[in-house]
């Protein structure tokens, strides 16, 4: 009977243990030294470390989360209690090569979700950063403990939501964005506290609810953050975004010529390329930017426009203008 | 007889050869360009200064110093710090400004391009520009310190009445 009991029971371990330490498919490059990690304060403590090797592919993010499941990212992850490590440095980021402090806790709330870490397992989860939101090659969990005792009061999580242009916005998962395309940034939290944005990358700018990219290759992260008041705890995170070139347009063509009129077309694209014509037809001519209507019908002229490396793209459109 | 068809030739030719659209201009290694309708003033005056082709993400200043020595950055300049952005001596363009930025910085328009009225006076502070060399200048702004890559000069001169 007794022995039986124990093989039931190194079969339930057999079954359980792989999946508690499960890991990713392919071993991580980078190496994390820290404080213990054990026995930590619920109501609050820090974790020191730093990084004495680093991926080369991307940044990471480091957060507070509960235990991954199998070869899956963890369901749960603090919204605040995070980090991004990156080499590429900007505003919000933290250098791979300095000191790491990241403050935990005995409870952690993301997504609407609230973990109380004194009864869960918790711990450290690394990965790559949004540059790489797909490569798991560097996920790892590092498990953490707490000590029996208080934890800091709970306080509700906020839910924010961002929208691009009305389309919503996921955290941590990059959208494209245009070389200055119109991009209208809006958002709303449950708790009605004021999110403030910043964009946390030069090669984008915010300003008065739009989002603009000042280039047409490479990333930017629009950051967000909410100060949190008595009962909804603080957020911040942030949005990445792959920068794509931009479309050029011709802004301000005749809307119609009269025939034997002459109109002028305009000498520039919105972003400020030379404009080339060349009328399609014998309804007019066109010499330089000048369009000439010579029969009764429409105008139909080809407009194309010089390329811009990682900015534009070059602009190959047929124009109809009517003849009146 | 002889003489004034040789000047009119001569007044001819030399309008064909440069261009009527053809402003002076400073270009720099990325392609960037300043340009103004004219480098020669009789006195003090206001002279518009186009700008393309510049890296959006990185702020510059465009102001009329004195022009330095090749590596230098170029100092003093007109009109001092332009704190309140009202002045017509110096301008600071960033799209990407810091917060206390806003509202001074003015941010370039899509394609790198600005378009400023620059006061071109005699004297910059103690220098007489009829005498010294004296330019429209681009530079990259506090924020990039140091770097000497965007620097432009259009030399101005003055002539006499």
């Amino acid at each position: 009977m007794f022995n039986s009991q124990k093989k039931i029971a190194a079969l339930v371990l057999g079954l359980v243990l792989p999946i508690l330490t499960a890991l990713p498919s392919q071993a991580e490059t980078f190496a994390f030294a820290s404080s213990p990690l054990t026995n930590l304060d619920p109501a609050g403590s820090t974790v020191n470390g730093g990084f004495t090797k680093f991926p080369t592919t991307a940044g990471m993010y480091m957060q507070q989360c509960i235990a991954p499941v199998g070869s899956a990212r963890p369901a749960t992850c603090s919204d605040t209690i995070q980090l991004w490590v990156t080499a590429a440095g900007g505003p919000g980021t933290t250098s791979p090569t300095g000191p790491i402090a990241l403050k935990v806790a005995g409870s952690i709330t993301g997504k609407g979700v609230t973990v109380d870490c004194t009864t869960t397992q918790c711990g450290l989860f690394f990965r790559l950063d949004h540059t790489a939101p797909t490569d798991t090659s560097e996920d790892k969990f590092l498990p953490m403990t707490f000590a029996k005792g208080a934890t800091a009061p709970v306080l509700a999580a906020d839910e924010i939501t961002v929208t691009l242009n009305g389309k919503p916005l996921v955290r941590n998962v990059p959208s494209n964005l245009a070389y200055r395309a119109d991009a209208k940034i809006a958002a709303t939290s449950k708790s009605g506290l004021v999110i403030t944005f910043t964009s946390l990358t030069p090669d984008c700018t915010y300003s008065n609810g739009t989002l603009t990219a000042l280039k047409g290759k490479g990333q930017c992260a629009l950051g967000y953050s909410t100060a949190g008041n008595a009962t909804t705890a603080a957020a911040s995170g942030n949005f990445p975004f792959i920068l794509t070139p931009g479309n050029q347009k011709i802004i301000g063509m005749p809307k119609s010529i009269k025939k034997g009129g002459t109109k002028a077309l305009p000498l520039e694209t919105n972003f400020g390329s030379a404009i080339t014509y060349k009328a399609l037809g014998k309804n007019c001519v066109v010499e330089g930017n000048l369009v000439n209507a010579k029969k009764s019908g429409s105008c139909t002229i080809k407009a194309t426009a010089a390329a811009k490396a990682d900015t534009w793209e070059a602009l190959d459109t047929t124009v109809v203008i009517p003849i009146k | 007889m002889r003489k004034k068809i040789v000047i009119v030739a001569t007044a001819i030719s030399l309008a064909l050869a440069t261009p009527a659209f053809a402003s002076p201009s400073a270009t720099g290694a990325q392609g960037q360009t300043i340009s103004v309708a004219t480098t020669k003033f009789a006195k003090g005056s206001n002279v518009s200064v186009s700008g393309r082709g510049f890296d959006e993400t990185i702020g510059i200043y465009l102001a009329y110093c004195v022009l330095p020595k090749k590596g230098l950055l170029p100092t003093p300049c007109g009109g001092g710090a332009d704190m309140q952005g009202v002045k017509e001596a110096s301008y600071w363009i960033s799209s990407n400004a810091p917060a206390y930025g806003a509202g001074l910085a003015i941010p370039f328009q899509p394609g790198g391009r600005f378009r400023q009225l620059v006061s071109v006076t005699k004297k910059i502070g103690k220098f007489d520009c009829t005498k010294d060399k004296c330019a429209i200048t681009v530079r990259s702004d506090h924020l990039h310190e140091g770097d000497r890559l965007h620097d432009l000069f259009i030399p101005i001169t003055f002539t006499k009445k």
